[in-house]
């Protein structure tokens, strides 16, 4: 791997690392759900908090998928084996 | 019988939990957001511009990945901002916990005022991918301003009394804030988009989505996005106008051997003062001397003379040649910024560049007047067309538009229009509605979607050469509405014994 691959694949790694991250901070989020509220509010807040934790989840995969891009441009650089 | 049910037996929390969840969703939402800048500073990584000739499909690819992570519905600011919407909510119902219903209605209205003093301008429609690169960025950092204001009168809620007038003042710190919060992620959005010009397409689509995704009330359409992100202008260096200032060229270019002789040659005349210009374009019916590249912020006037000695003048106006939302960046006046201000309705650079051209030019109020422009320049047209000023000043008698978003802009009574659209062209369905044909106005559509160009590169659809060739479409086709524009507007047309003079200038923002 020259050093341009290994820079990329870098870059990939460390993107996929934010992913991780944001898979971590999901898990807060959808805890958020357990606080001690309830009423009409409550009940608002924890449907938005479910379409919020879907946005996350699929800005997650986003994130993922950015990071596999990177590890494939990183493959492809060598040019065809 | 089905379906999920809400039962409410009252008020029923802990504020202090509520005040740990939301300072945890203020967390998260951190985190997010940080997601977004890693996305730009790896978009802006040397390395891959420099690696994209060895392996162009994934490259593409990539910068398509990260441009999803930093704008659009579902980026990273856009969904920071949702979760600071919920952070929001907890520290309101812990507030009403702690002050009661009544003062907590009041710090969410003074919250809400902060946000809304910042959102003072409304303009209908965005026209610029740059500013969707930021408009979740703002949405985010206003969501911020909110959320402090809210935390801040918890703060003082369990000192004690909320004091609504030291929460001002700290609203007014945190909307103030809200500059450098904003430069300092546009410029990251800047670099993504100067590396990687493709993303582009991917996200001129997405615009609607971002602030409805933010969690900003009222926003349904590009209308609303656009009214807000206008409004950065009121907190932010974004879209703030300048003055502009206007000089003669005194290098002829692109010199006319005649005048127009229909639509297509006098919008090959604005395409010549498009930075996208290039020679290889050649000129329609060899109308134009051989010219290269221009300048940013040219604009040409055209006078015609005809044998009875009747005079008229052509207005060519370009496109948008900055897509930066920071208005002098690169001197142009054909920017996002005007994009913006002129489908608000409000005065542009751009608007008082011709303005100024057309009194160094020395037209006279009874000479006829064609203003014609592409995307930018065609909405800069409409707007002067249906400036009081400018009509009391001018006799501006026709409007000549191409890939315009428009509609929101009636000319003055009087004035002739025609707009010529496409299919599959984003930017003059920017207004949010389609093209309105009238007695006064005349839509030329045509569907470019089988075209080779715009088949590879949809955003082709959108460029002047296809709109040169729906102007020629448009001249051939004998059609009554577009003979009778170009009949009503004979003066400005070639003929037996007619001339022509280009007046070129140059208007550059001045900050």
């Amino acid at each position: 791997m020259d050093p341009g691959q290994a820079h990329v694949d870098t870059l990939a790694r460390r993107l996929a690392a934010e992913a991780e991250d944001v898979r971590s901070v999901q898990r807060h989020l959808l805890a958020s759900a357990d606080v001690a509220w309830s009423g009409l509010a409550a009940a608002r807040f924890r449907a938005e908090l479910g379409r919020t934790g879907q946005q996350v989840d699929r800005l997650a995969r986003t994130v993922e998928e950015a990071a596999g891009s990177l590890r494939a441009h990183a493959a492809a650089m060598a040019g065809p084996a | 019988m089905s379906g999920a049910i809400t039962v409410d037996v009252g008020l029923a929390v802990d504020p202090d939990q509520l005040d740990a969840v939301a300072a945890q969703l203020a967390g998260v939402a951190a985190t997010v957001a940080g997601v977004g800048a890693a996305a730009v500073r790896t978009a802006a990584d040397p390395v891959l511009p420099l690696s994209a000739p060895l392996a162009p499909a994934t490259a593409a690819r990539v910068a398509g990945d990260l441009g999803r992570i930093v704008a659009g519905g579902a980026s990273a600011p856009a969904v920071a901002a949702q979760v600071l919407a919920l952070a929001g909510r907890l520290e309101v119902a812990s507030l009403r916990y702690r002050v009661g219903d009544e003062a907590a209605d009041a710090v969410v209205a003074l919250a809400r005022r902060t946000v809304a003093g910042a959102v003072v301008r409304a303009a209908p429609v965005l026209a610029g991918v740059a500013g969707t690169l930021v408009a979740a960025d703002v949405l985010l950092r206003l969501r911020e301003v909110e959320l402090r204001v809210l935390v801040a009168a918890v703060a003082q809620a369990v000192e004690g009394d909320v004091d609504l007038g030291a929460l001002a003042a700290t609203a007014a710190e945190e909307v103030g804030a809200v500059d450098d919060r904003v430069l300092g992620d546009l410029r990251g959005a800047g670099t993504l988009l100067a590396a990687h010009p493709d993303v582009v397409r991917e996200l001129a689509a997405t615009t609607p989505y971002v602030a409805s995704a933010a969690g900003v009330p009222g926003v349904h359409d590009v209308a609303d996005v656009a009214g807000l992100l206008t409004s950065a202008g009121a907190v932010t260096p974004l879209f703030r106008e300048t003055a502009v200032r206007v000089a003669p060229q005194n290098v002829p270019r692109a010199v006319p051997a005649r005048p127009p002789r229909g639509l297509a040659e006098v919008l090959d005349g604005v395409a010549h003062q498009s930075t996208g210009y290039t020679a290889s374009a050649g000129s329609v019916g060899g109308r134009l001397a051989p010219a290269g590249q221009p300048a940013p912020g040219g604009l040409r006037l055209e006078r015609v003379t005809q044998a009875d000695g009747r005079v008229a003048w052509i207005v060519e106006v370009p496109g948008t040649q900055d897509w930066t939302p920071l208005p002098g960046s690169t001197r142009t006046p054909m920017d996002l910024t005007t994009n913006l201000r002129a489908v608000a309705g409000e005065p542009t650079a751009t608007g008082t560049a011709v303005v100024d051209a057309l009194r160094q030019a020395g037209v006279r109020p009874d000479e006829p007047v064609l203003l014609a422009g592409h995307s930018q320049g065609g909405l800069t047209a409409a707007a002067m067309a249906a400036d009081p000023d400018v009509v009391a000043e001018f006799h501006v008698t026709h409007v000549l538009t191409a890939g315009s978003p428009t509609d929101g802009l009636p000319a003055a009574p009087g004035v002739r229009t025609l707009s010529l659209e496409h299919t599959g062209d984003l930017v003059p369905a920017l207004d949010g509605s389609d093209a309105q044909g009238s007695p006064d106005r005349t839509v030329v559509r045509r569907d470019v979607s089988d075209d080779r160009e715009v088949r590879e590169d949809p955003v082709a659809a959108h460029g002047w050469s296809q709109y040169l060739e729906t102007a020629a479409v448009a001249d051939a086709s004998g059609d009554p509405a577009v003979r009778d524009f170009r009949e009503s507007g004979s003066a400005f047309f070639d003929a037996p014994g007619a001339r022509v003079e280009a007046f070129d200038f140059t208007a550059e923002r001045v900050p």
